[in-house]
């Protein structure tokens, strides 16, 4: 199946507190399963149920640590391809990080250092995991509290080479970009003009909360409104093909989280607005120019 | 082969003990199964049925579970509560009018001195209404109907009582020829018993009645799923049907009236409820599929 099927699609990543709520709401019709969690031998019947409706079902590994100087886990990859195919899934999408190194397990997502070494290492590991996998790989930026001294680029210069050199699809989190303008100072509209957006598979966006300093991309609070501007300022500039909220604790009430996809909604709505005014009001200077 | 072609009251009596034990114990199983298939209508489609909470915990575990599922409805939306030390239960609140008959009928029941479940199992006030609810299910061939059983339980029963008749008749044969026959004997008791309880038991549900369990459960197992993980966002029909389908068991309720209603619906083993109940009897009950992405990588951060 082709992911551009689903075009400003906005869904939610499925967990066992949200089925419920998931399989009632038929407007829901792309969702995400975190791949390590699901058993392709026993996939759930309430995901059975959604993709009988026609539900687009994404597994999005955590594992897969494409950071890591190693050869990946043929473990980890068979199952991913499994699922994939399971699920009849467009597309599968994992993580610009790592998650383990010389045998332990950090037990978190960890930024890598952004350096040239670093970068032929992951893009080392994209290639070998397209390889291994059926469908399409999307890669996603990841939220960070710290970030490796010696960077010799910027993040959207690092990802941005790493999708080109392996011709990958992004996942644009667009809350984990805004923790990190805030927690590190990035403009980050300067960050989405310098993206390849044409490479966007879709988008992600969560929340979170302040303590101190930082800021915490928990998936476990509500969605900021700065997340939700700049999802909006995304929009702008490109109609991403689906937009996902996650959250993984603290799963609020029903009506809660569906004023929050509706609030991811409207900035979608408001986004494109702004992109048809940018894109008339520049067709009518183009006219003007040739009169 | 031999033994098979001869005629069996003319067997020597060791041979004769190891052949009635084969064939009581074959005779115990081909009963089983024509009791199962006579209950049993010819097979159909449940696409259409439809059972509320209470017809499904019939369904699943017969008239006490019913009748637990409607008190633990009822003490979940504080119209009964239950003490911590004598166990007893008794209305906290009335009824809204429009609560279910069902519910209505066990609060009534259970009224206002305080009673044990095992006394409003018993009780005369409720029996009309659980048999309200088990005609339903009879009317859908979910249960057997009364009809279907009799002929069942008396085919299956002449199936065994045959044997024991074979065994009789064998105690004479040896008794003539001065043979000792007390093996025979407490094989045909125990033949005799066996076709007692073939006679009475009945099955809880018909083919039909499995097959429809089952579907509503696969159903709901997204219903199941949050009754294990958030049971305080669940409305009160939704809870209704995640304990007449799956049990109490299946609800993660943590606070202590929940606990107490637990231990008050699982008296001393002393207490019978008289009724076979499988609180999870689908392979997707209890299934995991994990939680969110804390699976090794805390909160994400992706």
């Amino acid at each position: 199946m082709n992911y551009q099927t689903f075009i400003s699609n906005v869904g939610v990543g499925w967990r066992p507190e949200l089925a419920l709520m998931i399989e009632r709401a038929p407007e829901i019709t792309f969702i995400e399963v975190v791949a390590e969690n699901i058993l392709p031998a026993d996939i759930p019947r309430p995901l059975l149920k959604l993709k009988e409706r026609g539900a687009i079902i994404v597994p999005h590994g955590t594992g897969l640590s494409l950071g890591t100087a190693e050869p990946l886990d043929p473990k980890r990859l068979a199952h991913l391809a499994r699922l994939a195919e399971k699920l009849d899934a467009p597309m599968v999408s994992e993580h610009i990080a790592f998650v383990r190194a010389g045998g332990r397990d950090s037990g978190h997502l960890l930024p890598l250092p952004r350096t040239r070494e670093a970068l032929d290492v992951l893009t080392e590991n994209i290639l070998a995991a397209q390889a291994a996998l059926p469908v399409p790989l999307a890669l996603e930026n990841i939220a960070t509290l710290f970030e490796w001294p010696g960077a010799e680029m910027s993040e959207v210069a690092f990802i941005t080479e790493a999708l080109e050199r392996t011709n990958t699809r992004m996942l644009l989190d667009v809350a984990n970009l805004y923790a990190n303008a805030r927690n590190h100072g990035w403009d980050a509209l300067d960050y989405l003009d310098s993206l390849p957006l044409e490479r966007l598979a879709y988008v992600h966006i969560a929340g979170g909360i302040a303590r101190g300093h930082l800021y915490h991309d928990t998936h476990a609070h509500g969605v900021q409104a700065g997340a939700i501007d700049l999802l909006e300022q995304l929009c702008a500039r490109v109609q991403p093909p689906a937009v996902m909220l996650e959250r993984d604790d603290h799963f609020p009430a029903e009506a809660d989280l569906r004023a929050e996809l509706d609030a991811i909604r409207e900035a979608i709505a408001r986004g494109a607005q702004t992109r048809s005014l940018s894109i008339a009001a520049s067709s009518a200077q183009t006219v003007n120019g040739y009169v | 082969m031999l033994m098979l072609q001869a005629n069996p009251l003319d067997l020597p009596g060791p041979q004769f003990l190891v052949f009635y034990i084969a064939l009581m114990i074959v005779a115990a199983i081909i009963a089983r199964l024509i009791k199962r298939s006579l209950v049993s209508p010819p097979w159909s489609n449940t696409q259409h049925i439809n059972v509320d909470a209470y017809e499904a915990a019939y369904l699943r575990g017969g008239a006490n579970e019913a009748v637990d599922t409607a008190v633990a409805v009822l003490v979940q939306k504080h119209r009964l509560k239950v003490s911590k030390t004598t166990r007893a239960l008794k209305t906290a609140a009335a009824l809204p009018a429009g609560a279910h008959w069902f519910e209505k009928a066990i609060h009534h029941a259970v009224g206002s001195s305080g009673h044990t479940i095992n006394e409003i199992h018993k009780s005369s006030l409720i029996e009309p209404y659980t048999a309200q609810l088990a005609g339903r299910l009879k009317q859908w061939e979910l249960i057997p109907s009364d009809n279907r059983w009799l002929k069942a339980r008396t085919v299956s029963a002449l199936v065994m009582l045959a044997v024991v008749v074979l065994g009789v008749m064998k105690i004479f044969v040896g008794l003539s020829w001065n043979r000792p026959v007390s093996f025979l004997v407490v094989l045909c008791i125990i033949a005799g018993f066996i076709t007692l309880s073939v006679f009475k038991s009945r099955p809880a549900r018909t083919h039909l009645g499995d097959q429809a369990l089952k579907q509503l459960q696969d159903e709901s197992a997204a219903l199941q799923m949050a009754a294990r993980t958030q049971p305080n966002r669940l409305a009160s029909p939704d809870v209704a049907l995640a304990i007449g389908l799956f049990g109490m068991s299946a609800l993660a309720f943590a606070d202590n009236n929940w606990t107490d209603l637990r231990a008050a619906l699982q008296p001393p083993p002393s207490a019978s409820s008289g009724s076979s109940s499988s609180s999870c009897s689908s392979s997707s009950c209890g299934s995991s599929c994990g939680g969110g992405c804390g699976g090794g990588c805390g909160g994400c951060g992706g």
